[in-house]
């Protein structure tokens, strides 16, 4: 993943976005790291958007207005941004959320860490495996 | 022989003549044939010895008494005859005296009077029984002339109207009946005389205390003689026994036609003798409609008519006062649930003489009682309901409160990474405090979380827990080790528990026993199995501050605490999950303290557990 590859992150709470931010800052992820707060939110940035520059998702599941997984269906209904990988990032552990969010097209899930420290860990971590992955937009 | 001789001769009367010793000089024919013998064996004897010894004196007093101012008299005595027989005769003695006064002859007429005297003695007889009779019988008898004169009444009136006898004799029957039943009496007896015959009526007497007796009489006329007979009873006792059993049996009938069962009386071959009303407003049938039927016809199934023959309405049955459920069927053909009691019915020696059914209609209280049923079927789902809402917002709550605390946290360790050079030591006191404050916030919604998930989940399965390996486990975990010296009993029982919910009961168990340590001595814990015919127990005993006996029974409610947190740290939720930890295991907890001196937990499960 180029570092010049924007990362958008759909969480609607306010604090876990900026543990987002503060991890990623922290983990010196130097990625453009762009917010929106819900699944509505996300399909309209990614219309307006510059296609060519967003490589990768992370998308909360419970949020007002359209949820992840909705989103989720609706990016992998449109033939512009079904390419997009996308990571859910769910509080919930449920077997069912888990599987769904596979079954729409999810490229993988993780839980999200309560404990801040874990939260930069796992930053660290998604950014690594990204970093050797190729993107579908590279 | 002269004519007067032929005379004497043809008398039938017996003719004799004496001297004053009673030696007889003559006797007549007749006389010889009445004692069958010959003159020559008569004459120049005394009669005496003929007269039976007790009838001697008689005789002879009779004889001494006639003097020549009274020359006749007359004896009656019996003779013996030669046969043996004995036979009353009456004899008219006349003495003979010459101008002197002077004793020549007696002479005597006797006639045989056996027969009269029988008669005589035959009615002394009946006199006498009839006067014991009249006399002694229980009832009054008066003897009354037509025109209203009393002949005769018995002492018995006497008793009954409470005279003397003699204070009898001023009374009349007449002025002690009471007025209007005199006119009663009069008229009856204006009958009789005119017409004769017998009449029965009853009369009100009154007695010389003006106490009034009832008296039944019967008046019988005697055209002939011209009197009524009287013969009265004083019935006023019985009357009013009568009158008594009379109106118990009013009330017995009352009481069975007022129950609102159906009352069957059937005899010994189970024929219909008698119902109440409430036997007709339940079966429909009037009383005409099955009396002497078998009561076969009120049940549905015949064979229950043949059970309940079985089972009570038999001469051998046990008395059994318990109802029994029974189909019957109505006159419509309609068919109900009855209850029903049966017994015996049985005369004073103990044979029985019918059976007595006593029924209810219980279509009503069963329907009522189903819907009772659904009702309480769908309080349940109601409550089911509820339950899983409670649930939902508690883990809704509990869910939403772990993340702002830990964002929270989160926030208080940003300042200490980004600021805490430009914090001074008050600055750094109060991040640690809000620490302090999240982390017991934290604990509370764990601890609550932990006690709702116990206390909300419906079913929990239960598995072997080898207690000395789980113990062991807790005991290595937790960090009680490095507060103090924790003993563990060697033996242990295998017992069916949830393992989880065990562990957490466990732990809480033994984070109590070292966190509330008496100051000045190391702390010490026991851990020994304890067991009941149904339980398995296992203690925890400590030798810590001790609970004072008036907190006892407050330490296993929720949020309860007996110390402050600055003291103690603690949620207060602890031993209400080792209580519900308990209950799920069909247990409980029990706690034995003394204060100052350590506290023994006692954690109960049920060997039932599968």
């Amino acid at each position: 993943m180029d570092s010049a590859v924007e990362v958008l992150l759909v969480e609607d709470n306010a604090n876990d976005v900026l543990f987002m931010q503060r991890a990623w800052r922290r983990s010196q992820i130097p990625n453009p790291l762009r917010v929106v707060s819900n699944g509505a939110e996300c399909l309209e940035y990614l219309q307006k958007s510059t296609r060519d520059t967003l490589g990768l998702i992370l998308m909360d599941i419970d949020m007002p207005r359209m949820n992840g997984l909705e989103c989720l269906e609706q990016i992998r209904a449109n033939d512009d941004y079904d390419h997009l990988p996308v990571v859910m990032l769910s509080g919930s552990q449920k077997n069912h959320t888990v599987s769904q969010s596979y079954k729409i097209g999810c490229n993988s899930f993780i839980e999200k860490p309560s404990d801040y420290a874990e939260l930069q860990q796992t930053v660290k971590l998604i950014h690594t495996y990204w970093k050797h992955n190729r993107l579908p937009i590279e | 022989m002269n004519l007067y001789e032929q005379i004497v001769e043809k008398q039938t009367e017996l003719i004799c003549r004496f001297l004053p010793d009673g030696t007889l000089t003559y006797v007549n024919q007749a006389y010889c044939d009445y004692f069958n013998k010959k003159r020559s064996d008569l004459v120049g004897k005394s009669f005496m010895p003929m007269i039976p010894e007790e009838d001697q004196p008689k005789a002879a007093a009779n004889l001494a008494g006639i003097t020549p101012e009274n020359p006749v008299s007359s004896v009656q005595h019996r003779v013996i005859l030669d046969n043996g027989d004995v036979r009353w005769q009456e004899w008219t003695d006349t003495f003979l005296y010459d101008e002197n006064d002077n004793f020549i002859e007696g002479q005597a007429v006797g006639r045989d009077i056996t027969e009269q005297k029988e008669l005589e003695l035959a009615l002394v007889d009946t006199t006498q029984l009839f006067e014991a009779f009249y006399n002694d019988a229980p009832l009054m008898m008066a003897i009354v002339g037509f025109d209203g004169s009393a002949t005769r009444m018995n002492t018995r009136i006497c008793d009954v109207l409470g005279y003397t006898p003699s204070e009898m004799k001023t009374v009349t029957l007449e002025a002690r009946y009471v007025a209007e039943d005199l006119l009663k009496r009069n008229a009856i007896w204006g009958e009789l005389v005119e017409q004769g015959g017998a009449q029965t009526c009853e009369l009100r007497m009154l007695t010389k205390a003006g106490d009034i007796r009832l008296t039944e009489w019967r008046f019988t006329a005697d055209q002939s003689s011209q009197r009524i007979y009287c013969i009265g009873e004083d019935v006023t006792e019985q009357r009013a026994m009568q009158t008594q059993i009379r109106m118990q049996d009013l009330q017995f009938r009352q009481i069975v036609e007022a129950m609102p069962d159906a009352i069957v009386y059937a005899n010994p071959e189970r024929n219909i003798m008698l119902v109440n009303p409430s036997f007709t407003r339940i079966f429909g049938y009037a009383p005409d409609d099955v009396l002497g039927l078998p009561t076969q016809v009120l049940y549905t199934d015949p064979e229950a008519f043949i059970k309940t023959g079985a089972q009570r309405f038999n001469p051998t049955s046990a008395v059994n006062y318990d109802a029994v459920p029974i189909e019957f069927r109505r006159k419509s053909g309609e068919d109900f649930l009855g209850e029903m009691i049966g017994v015996r019915i049985m005369d004073a020696d103990g044979s029985v003489i019918g059976y007595l059914g006593i029924i209810r209609d219980i279509t009503k209280r069963v329907r009522l009682q189903q819907e009772l049923q659904d009702l309480n079927d769908q309080l349940e789902l109601r409550v089911e309901d509820r339950t899983q809402e409670i649930r939902d917002l508690v883990h809704k709550i509990t869910h939403d409160f772990r993340a702002p605390i830990r964002a929270i946290n989160n926030y208080v360790s940003f300042i200490e990474e980004d600021y805490s050079a430009e914090l001074d030591e008050t600055g750094i006191s109060f991040l640690t405090a809000i620490r302090e404050n999240t982390s017991y916030v934290g604990s509370l919604v764990q601890d609550l979380l932990d006690y709702y998930k116990i206390r909300y989940n419906q079913s929990y399965t239960f598995a072997p827990v080898n207690l000395q390996q789980q113990i062991s486990a807790i005991v290595r975990r937790s960090d009680s080790n490095t507060l103090g010296t924790i003993t563990v009993a060697e033996q242990w029982p295998s017992v069916y528990a949830n393992a989880s919910l065990l562990g957490q009961a466990l732990s809480n168990l033994l984070d109590n026993a070292v966190k509330y340590k008496a100051a000045g001595r190391p702390v010490e814990v026991t851990i020994r199995p304890q067991n009941t015919d149904t339980h398995w127990g296992i203690q925890v005993a400590d030798n810590g501050i001790g609970i004072a006996e008036q907190y006892l029974e407050k330490i296993f409610g929720k949020f309860e605490r007996l110390h402050t947190q600055q003291e103690y740290d603690g949620t207060g939720i602890g031993l209400a999950i080792v209580q519900s930890v308990a209950d799920v295991h069909g247990g409980k907890v029990d706690v034995a303290s003394k204060l100052g001196e350590g506290s023994t937990f006692t954690l109960y499960l049920s060997k039932d557990l599968k």
